[in-house]
């Protein structure tokens, strides 16, 4: 009797803070030694950055959202700051919800119908936001020459290139943009710009032609893909006006881009040299095999190997806890393309390659 | 220029502020019925008044008692000084065994609350101590100026 109701009361006796901690530290033991019996799975299919935005963005982030998010927020000193960086006017920039979101509004503007032209591979959601805004997706060799000889509506194209990481000179861009059709509008999706070896000059792309849009992306080299950041560049303000989000870009995703465009060159550096290193680190790695990529800028790798078609690659590296990206959804069937992380991640992936 | 100093934050606390995490117990504890809560409300209440009534010996009974064996020993051994080191020793070792069972007696208190069905998370010797501590003090004052004077009744007028 005294024993149950001893019993009784004692489950209403709290745990110890020492307690607490001990059942804490189990559990992660626990943790750890079955993450040490897993083999964690590895994505390489995700196109953003794989590390969190700079500590710095976040604070500035934060502390706009302790402030008046009750007001609409103001993006003249975001759009002052953009236009620094590249030598424009501020009327020739628009911030945005993502280089995703511009570049639909964009289309939903400048190609409700007629050919749109498209340096292929590129950027997978190209086609699709072409044909959601009314116009005809139409793949093309990524040849300039070809490009200009095509007479689209509009010719869309990527640099640094996703998936197969290839720049287009500035100087090639701007005689480009001058030797298209007047009537054509030159849209150069430019989200992964930071990764490439020139800063981009697009004050001068700008100059060089009227009917030119390019846009930016704080998504890749910012990793900052979870505030929806971009910004569009264009000499045209009514095609801006109409790619600007109605109320702007929030406050907390003003704050950050602002920190990125004010001090994030440092950050964007180092990610610049990682995503460099790795790529070297693969390509040594793969050298000498059936494996080869292109040679180009930034963390994404178009791999094809003369021995292997992509979908056995995918399904081999799948088998390994390693996910890549088919080259089916560019209707490539010989490539994947692969992500690149840190060294144990391309580590992983050239042994897993080794093993096919 | 952003702003971004972390450590300004707007008067927004971010994360648990201490002390307001929920109890944790070894498991789910099962309650008693409707009746057993009440019953075990009801000894909360004892135990509450029997802490009070402990804290309240504090101020009063316990240290006019040890005053007394303080004179004993005054009267026996001849020595002012051994009468107040044996008040005081005494009064300091019964106050720490009181509160010594205060804190038992809380720690009760606790447990028949939780199983009452509360979400005691503190105890009330705290509080107790402090109350009567200052209802002792109010007391004292009391019969010390208004009742009874500075003067002494023993002595002549």
């Amino acid at each position: 009797m005294i024993r149950r109701l001893r019993d009784y009361y004692r489950q209403f006796e709290e745990l110890s803070p020492d307690e607490i901690s001990r059942e804490l530290r189990e559990r992660r033991d626990a943790d750890r030694a079955r993450e040490l019996s897993e083999v964690p799975p590895l994505d390489l299919a995700s196109a953003s950055w794989h590390q969190p935005p700079d500590a710095e963005a976040v604070n500035a982030a934060t502390y706009a959202l302790r402030r008046a998010v009750n007001a609409y927020p103001d993006d003249t000193p975001l759009r002052e700051a953009l236009a620094r960086r590249h030598g424009v006017e501020r009327s020739q920039v628009a911030p945005g919800h993502g280089a995703g979101e511009l570049l639909h509004a964009a289309f939903r503007a400048i190609a409700v119908e007629g050919e749109v032209a498209i340096a292929w591979p590129g950027w997978g959601p190209l086609p699709t936001l072409v044909h959601e805004a009314g116009g005809t997706p139409v793949p093309a060799a990524p040849d300039l020459d070809v490009l200009a000889a095509r007479g689209a509506r509009a010719v869309v194209l990527c640099t640094p290139n996703d998936p197969t990481g290839a720049t287009i000179p500035p100087l090639d861009l701007e005689a480009f943009a001058r030797e298209l059709d007047e009537s054509s509008w030159l849209v150069v999706d430019a989200a992964l710009a930071e990764f490439g070896p020139d800063r981009g000059d697009e004050g001068a792309l700008l100059a060089a032609r009227e009917r030119v849009l390019v846009v930016r992306s704080f998504s890749k080299a910012h990793a900052m893909a979870g505030f929806r950041a971009g910004y569009a560049l264009a000499n045209d303000e009514e095609l801006l006006d109409r790619l600007t989000p109605a109320g702007g870009v929030s406050a907390p995703a003003q704050a950050a881009m602002l920190w990125a465009v004010a001090s994030g060159e440092a950050v964007v550096r180092r990610r610049r040299a990682a995503a460099a290193r790795e790529r070297e680190r693969l390509a040594e790695r793969l050298h000498g095999t059936p494996f080869s990529f292109p040679s180009g800028h930034g963390p994404l790798v178009w791999l094809a190997s003369t021995a292997h078609d992509g979908r056995t690659i995918s399904r081999h590296l799948a088998a390994r806890r390693i996910f890549v990206t088919p080259g089916q959804a560019w209707g490539d069937d010989r490539h994947v393309r692969v992500t690149l992380r840190d060294g144990a991640a391309t580590d992983r992936l050239a042994d897993a390659l080794l093993e096919l | 220029m952003a702003r971004n100093d972390p450590t300004d934050t707007g008067g927004l606390f971010i994360g648990r502020r201490p002390g307001t995490g929920p109890l944790r117990y070894r498991g789910a504890p099962e309650r008693g019925g409707p009746g057993r809560q009440r019953t075990d409300a009801g000894l909360a209440a004892a135990v509450l008044a029997l802490e009070v009534l402990l804290c309240l010996t504090l101020w009063g009974p316990q240290p006019i008692a040890w005053l007394w064996v303080g004179s004993q020993v005054d009267y026996l051994t001849g020595s002012v000084s051994f009468g107040i080191a044996a008040a005081f020793a005494g009064m300091i070792a019964t106050l720490m065994v009181t509160l010594a069972l205060c804190a038992r007696l809380d720690r009760a208190w606790r447990i028949l609350r939780r199983a009452a069905g509360h979400e005691q998370r503190e105890g009330m010797l705290v509080r107790i101590f402090a109350v009567t501590a200052v209802v002792a003090g109010l007391a004292f004052l009391v019969w010390f100026v208004v009742l009874e004077g500075p003067a002494p009744t023993l002595a002549p007028q």
